[in-house]
């Protein structure tokens, strides 16, 4: 029993491995499309996607977005996490399920709301928009991953702080803070890496000027599927491992799936 | 560390050295002093911006709701017309309605197929992450699962491309040993595979705390009280899994319904799904109105079927635990 569920396991990761794998092993292709097996490799496909053109400026604009939606999640997600789990406000339930629409919401809908806004406001085919969007959409996933990280801080040891002496601040500091800090951490590189690749609210919102990585790498599958286009998708591949690599040094991976 | 730091305040002949972190944090606090007692436990002021931030789509949803409600006259000003049901009755009774209720049924059917089965297929990884005994073992099959998870959908879509398509892997694969390969771009069957891999990892993600409930000692104790092992599956392990379960399959289901990528990708534009329809409306054919009429049906629907799959999942519950 225990046997075969692991096996069925072991094949459904193997299975999911394998794309991420090819992408990788033709991003290195030499050839001028993409096809299985290449007939030659060659590093050019990352000199065109690392280069300037567009899609460097794509790349950029994403990290660029990114980092604008992953702040703002973060001053707005870590102190709403702590009225909502560890102080626990009145209405907590009710706030926290409108907290999170963006997640409940379809991402077409979420997109054309934040697109009709971005026109009402003149903003359409600015970059903001579009951090705003993503960190509303991806918003959900860093306040569940707070709400476990608070829950398993241990209130007690605030105590201790006040006792010996900590005023609110720098029992906050001292001992509250490094004891979310690992959830924050997981938090944080989770919905950098969610608003990176986000694509169905940035394909909405994308105009030319404000198209990010996601949305470039779609339009050019629509097209004939060249090397250039799995580098760049190689790229996230290389983003994905860091990210991981990341979480574990902080021992914040454990945290974020085995909540208990 | 405040109490060493107090104490060298207090001596004079000991002169603190300046120390640029501690004059901040001694700062902070002398801020937080000024701030009056009666406004300190106001804890509700800390969900504030969290709240602002989530308003923006609250308000974007209620615009799209009321241009629903609107006709769309293409050479005034958007949504001038009077209060009308027009977008929905088109999205129903219209010439196309027949169109949009297979879209709509494809989006359902592979929605709650995708639900079970990734949950099936996530409950299984998330079985090997949880019951591993090896330390690398574990943490290898939760880099496989979360590398996938992290890369974004168009990289994965791009990657089944890969595979499925006609210059791919299988098809050349089958070439090799003298078969066909029978195309799977543009198919239900590429789209699943390619849903499949988006919704397991999540599925699994989301079933790892149920399976860590399940404590191996109470299929243990089931055991040596003589139960066969699909007796304790059915009485031990299946109950306390249930709500893991359920959640998986509510996640899975409602991700699924929104899905444009991959069956725009996988599916080759042959198998559009609500979401690409909605798009195609509101860009294709540039009428926002109706895209906002198709969306709040979605959105209602979706919300919905949470509604009574949770409602559901609970009754059926309490029924086991009265049983």
């Amino acid at each position: 029993m225990g046997k075969t569920v692991k096996g069925i396991g072991v094949f459904v990761l193997a299975a999911s491995a394998l794309p991420t794998l090819l992408v990788l092993f033709l991003s290195f292709s030499g050839d001028a499309g993409l096809r299985f097996p290449p007939t030659s490799f060659s590093l050019d496909p990352y000199g065109v996607v690392l280069g300037p053109g567009i899609y460097r400026d794509a790349l950029v604009r994403s990290l660029l977005v990114g980092l604008m939606a992953t702040a703002l999640s973060v001053a707005c997600g870590v102190p709403a996490a702590l009225a909502l789990y560890k102080h626990r406000v009145r209405l907590a339930p009710l706030i926290s399920a409108y907290l999170s629409l963006g997640f409940a919401t379809p991402l077409v809908v979420s997109g054309f709301a934040f697109l009709l806004l971005a026109y009402q406001l003149g903003q359409f085919g600015e970059l903001w928009p579009t951090a705003v969007a993503l960190a509303v959409v991806n918003f959900p996933f860093l306040l569940f991953t707070l709400a476990s990280a608070v829950n398993i801080a241990d209130p007690v040891l605030e105590e201790a702080a006040d006792t010996l002496g900590a005023d609110r601040v720098k029992t906050f500091l001292f001992v509250s803070f490094p004891l979310i800090l690992p959830g924050v951490i997981a938090g944080t590189l989770l919905v950098f890496v969610l608003s990176i690749t986000e694509f169905m609210v940035s394909l909405i919102l994308a105009t030319t000027a404000n198209a990010t990585l996601p949305v470039v790498i779609f339009g050019g599958l629509r097209g004939a599927l060249a090397p250039h286009l799995a580098a760049a998708a190689g790229v996230y591949v290389l983003i994905a491992l860091v990210v991981i690599f990341a979480m574990s040094r902080v021992r914040s991976i454990e945290r974020f799936l085995f909540q208990n | 560390m405040a109490e060493t730091r107090r104490e060298a305040r207090g001596s004079e002949r000991q002169k603190p050295r300046f120390h640029a972190g501690w004059a901040i944090v001694d700062g902070l606090s002398a801020l937080d002093r000024r701030v009056p007692e009666r406004i300190r436990g106001w804890k509700w002021l800390l969900t504030v911006p969290a709240l602002l931030l989530v308003s923006t789509l609250a308000i974007g949803l209620i615009d799209l709701a009321i241009r629903s409600f609107t006709v769309h006259d293409p050479f005034g000003d958007a949504g001038s017309s009077g209060f009308t049901f027009e977008n929905f009755e088109r999205l129903f009774f219209g010439p196309t309605a027949d169109y949009y209720l297979g879209v709509f049924i494809r989006t359902l059917g592979m929605s709650l197929l995708t639900a079970f089965t990734a949950t099936f297929f996530g409950g299984c990884v998330a079985y090997l992450i949880v019951r591993s005994r090896r330390a690398w073992v574990r943490g290898l099959c939760i880099l496989l699962a979360l590398v996938p998870f992290l890369m974004g959908e168009i990289v994965r879509a791009f990657g089944w491309l890969l595979i499925l398509g006609s210059d791919g892997l299988f098809a050349w694969a089958a070439g090799v040993v003298g078969l066909s390969f029978p195309q799977l771009i543009g198919s239900l069957v590429g789209v699943w595979i390619g849903l499949m891999q988006v919704m397991a990892p999540i599925a699994a993600f989301v079933m790892i705390p149920a399976i860590r409930r399940v404590h191996t000692d109470m299929e243990y104790a089931a055991s040596t009280l003589g139960a066969s092992p699909a007796r304790i599956w059915w009485h031990v392990s299946l109950p306390l899994l249930k709500p893991g379960l359920l959640s998986s399959a509510v996640v899975v289901f409602t991700l699924t319904m929104a899905q444009f990528a991959i069956p725009d990708v996988l599916g080759a534009g042959t198998t559009p799904f609500v979401a690409n329809v909605i798009e195609n409306m509101f860009f294709v054919r540039g009428n926002p109105n109706q895209a906002g009429a198709a969306a709040m049906v979605m959105l209602v629907f979706v919300i919905a079927a949470i509604a009574m799959l949770l409602t559901f999942g609970a009754d059926r519950k309490r029924g086991a635990r009265n049983g």
